[in-house]
């Protein structure tokens, strides 16, 4: 793991970066402290991180941009603050979790396993996704969204209006942060469930997946074989 | 609230208006003249005069009421009353006042009353009382009768005496008299409830003393009716008149001047001494010269009365457009006051009872004036309660906010597995801040030693929380001087904040200055961070809202604060003045 602490209380950013040493020595690449609002702008758009250990009330500002700067990013969001009233709005905007100062060991845990792990534990509160389009955030509300597509490098988003955005978040990363109703249907896919018409194996290894509004997008057998069971 | 004061004014009229109405409707048959309006005049003195025979036609024609004999010696007055039916089984009175100093009356030839004892020269004259009446009862009979005076007057009283000007001859009944008496009386009790609800309410507390004037007026309209009262109805000698006089005329501009100061104190009104000084300057004059220059053109109460008239008004006016509380009532009730310029009678309503029904009102609307000013001082009293409370609430709030303590903690967990010392020290800084926060959060006010005291243990807080050293140096402080709590701390908090990158130390400077009776602080400090800020642009954070109440709240009207760079620092001004609106 990367990772990236954004707290502007040196002491405090030293106290993490410890406690996820002793946590998970083994798991740890490299830890990286930001303390200034422009360290951290810097680093987060650099985007070479897993994961980003963020404090919104970086140098007194209530850090709403800093949270959608964060967000956009490729890499998870924890979110570590004194405020707990945020905690909700940063759940909406697709945070991985949050922790309430000062850090409990466990809770720190606990969140780290989030990271490690994939679709458990899915957040069932996200209503926006922010998205990074030329230099600036742009934020998408989730149901706006048909489904995602991977492509070589990126992630497409296809909107219910035929639009599309590129998110820099990868599928795997995108289903611990969607809500439970978002499954894997293929590699390269993530659908809504309530957007699935119908499925249909074709013959050859091949299975195929209709949407509601006729968009037919590949199956994996794993999948076909887990909506059949249900 | 309008409707009381109709529903009072309405009372108070009808009852005096039905007590006219009634005198109006009781009348004995008189003849033309209910008022001895003329008479014949006299210059000899000689017993043969009383005899109803003789011929007065070459007498001069005089008019009781302007009547005034410079020549002093013994002097005859004749008149003719025509009764038109029996008056037998009526009271009638007789009332001389205007005939002074002393006199005989003689009825159809008889002597039938002396005031005081006829005499030749100034030493053998008594002088009478200064209202004689006599009642005629089987004395007039129907038909004509003759009415002779025989008077001496050296003690007569020069003309243009206010008092005696009013006081007329003539023959009217005995109800006339006791409602007249009973109306004085009525009047004169309002004008003493008055000047005790008055005294009072000036007396609960200071901001009440605009009831001072309202209770002089009062008293003035109260002497004035008293001394009213014992004139026309006891039997007081003329020789007290000169003592009357001044008393008199004294109530009566002082219940003038008393309306006007009362308006002035009560609603706030600007130029206050200025106005004073003239209004008392003014008044002077016209008494003195009242008193003792009576033939000086236009210099008496008659010019005094329309002159302060529109001079209240506007003051009354002004108050009513800066709707300020009760001035709504009181320009209604000064109106309604006012109405007693108005001479003559009024749609059958004699103008004495209008002039006595209006002043009760007037003194009964201030009352409700008066009710209106105690609720909104209440309610003042409880916004600046409220105020304070919120205040202080505020306080509490900024010394436990979570960003504060949460973070706190959390360093000093930090700081125990670092270094144990800083980590102790910063535990001690926490609880000299919330040990002094403690003394002093529901205070108003703290000496600029305190405040330091407790930015000194931020600073050093702040100085584990950033891991930084910021150092506090003071410039000319004067110890004592007192300041709302926690404004420095709170600029100082804003400067940490924004100044300064985390691990970079830095300095505050405070510096005072007084000149005359202004106050100035100025908080400087350093940081790195200050050469970003783009220009003046200045957010308005919550902390300068907190300082800027604090600030409203101990000096309102009369502080000045501002901020901004100064070269590469940081500079917050605080200037405080202990005289008027800066």
């Amino acid at each position: 793991m990367k990772i990236l602490i954004v707290e502007d209380e040196p002491p405090i950013a030293r106290e993490i970066e410890n406690m996820i040493r002793e946590i998970a020595p083994k798991k740890i690449e490299k830890i990286t402290l930001a303390f200034t609002l422009k360290e951290a702008m810097k680093r987060l758009l650099e985007a070479d991180i897993d994961l980003c250990m963020l404090d919104l009330n970086l140098g007194g500002n209530d850090g709403y941009d800093l949270l959608k700067q964060s967000v956009s990013g490729s890499f998870h969001t924890i979110i570590v603050s004194a405020h707990t009233e945020q905690a909700i709005e940063a759940f909406n905007y697709g945070v991985l979790d949050f922790l309430p100062k000062p850090v409990n060991k466990e809770r720190l845990s606990t969140a780290l396993n989030k990271y490690m792990k994939i679709s458990e534990n899915r957040n069932n509160s996200l209503k926006y996704l922010v998205v990074r389009r030329h230099n600036s955030n742009h934020i998408i509300s989730i149901d706006q969204i048909f489904y995602f597509e991977a492509q070589r490098y990126i992630v497409k988003i296809h909107l219910r209006d035929k639009k599309s955005e590129i998110i820099e978040k990868s599928l795997n990363r995108l289903m611990q942060i969607l809500p439970s109703y978002y499954i894997r249907t293929h590699r390269s896919y993530i659908v809504n469930i309530n957007d699935i018409e119908a499925y249909s194996h074709i013959g050859g290894g091949v299975y195929n997946l209709e949407l509601k509004n006729k968009t037919i997008l590949p199956l994996s057998p794993q999948m076909y074989k887990k909506l059949k069971s249900q | 609230m309008l409707s009381r004061v109709i529903v009072i004014s309405f009372l108070c009229g009808i009852s005096l208006f039905a007590q006219n109405q009634y005198v109006n409707n009781y009348n004995p048959s008189l003849g033309s003249e209910k008022y001895l309006g003329y008479w014949k005049y006299n210059a000899v003195d000689n017993i043969d005069w009383a005899d109803s025979k003789i011929n007065d036609s070459d007498w001069i024609s005089v008019k009781i009421n302007e009547f005034y004999i410079e020549k002093k010696g013994i002097h005859w007055l004749r008149t003719k009353i025509n009764f038109i039916t029996e008056v037998k089984g009526y009271p009638v009175v007789l009332k001389l006042g205007r005939i002074q100093s002393a006199f005989e009356v003689y009825w159809n030839g008889t002597l039938v009353g002396k005031n005081g004892k006829v005499g030749i020269t100034e030493v053998e004259e008594e002088p009478g009382l200064i209202s004689f009446a006599l009642s005629l009862d089987t004395l007039a009979k129907k038909g004509e009768n003759i009415l002779s005076v025989r008077f001496s007057n050296f003690h007569q009283m020069p003309p243009g005496i206010f008092f005696y000007s009013k006081l007329e001859s003539n023959l009217n009944t005995n109800i006339l008299s006791i409602n007249a008496f009973l109306r004085t009386i009525f009047t004169a009790a309002i004008a003493f409830a008055g000047a005790i609800f008055g005294l009072s309410l000036f007396l609960s507390g200071k901001q009440y003393k605009n009831y001072l004037y309202y209770f002089l007026f009062s008293v003035s309209f109260f002497i004035s009716l008293s001394l009213l009262l014992l004139v026309r109805f006891m039997n007081i000698s003329l020789n007290y008149f000169p003592i009357f006089e001044p008393v008199f005329l004294a109530g009566l501009y002082m219940a003038e001047i008393s309306i006007f100061l009362f308006a002035l104190f009560s609603f706030d009104v600007p130029y206050k001494r200025s106005l004073i000084i003239a209004i008392i300057l003014v008044s002077v004059v016209f008494y003195v010269c009242n008193l003792n220059y009576k033939t000086l053109f236009l210099l008496n109460y008659e010019t005094y009365k329309y002159l302060m008239f529109p001079v209240t008004l506007i003051l009354f006016i002004y108050s009513f457009i800066k709707k300020k509380p009760g001035s709504y009532i009181a320009l209604f009730g000064f109106i309604l006051y006012s109405t007693n310029l108005i001479s003559g009678d009024f749609i059958g309503i004699k103008q004495s009872f209008r002039v006595d029904a209006v002043r009760s009102v007037f003194i009964l609307t201030y009352v409700l004036v008066a009710n209106r000013h105690v609720n909104h001082q209440l309610q003042l009293q409880k916004s600046a309660e409220l105020r304070s409370k919120i205040l202080e609430n505020e306080l509490l709030k900024k010394s436990i906010q979570p960003h504060f303590i949460m973070n706190t903690l959390f360093s000093i967990k930090s700081w125990i597995k670092s270094d144990k010392d800083k980590a102790d020290r910063l535990i001690e800084a926490v609880a000299n801040e919330f040990r002094v926060i403690n003394r002093i959060f529901s205070k108003k006010e703290i000496t600029i030693k305190e405040e330091l005291e407790l930015c000194r243990y931020h600073l050093e807080l702040m100085g584990y929380r950033k891991d930084a050293t910021y150092k506090l140096i003071k410039n000319n402080i004067k110890e004592s001087e007192l300041i709302p709590p926690l404004v420095f701390h709170t600029l100082i908090e804003n400067g940490i904040t924004h100044a300064y990158e985390p691990m970079e130390s830095g300095t505050f400077w405070i510096t005072y200055t007084e000149e005359g009776n202004v106050k100035k602080y100025v908080l400087e400090n350093d940081g790195s961070l200050l050469a970003e800020i783009p220009g003046n642009k200045i957010e308005e954070s919550t902390g300068i809202q907190y300082v800027k109440a604090r600030l409203e709240e101990n000096y309102p009207g009369r502080w000045k604060m501002y901020y901004g760079l100064s070269g590469k620092n940081w500079n917050s001004t605080i200037i405080i003045s202990s005289g008027n609106n800066l």
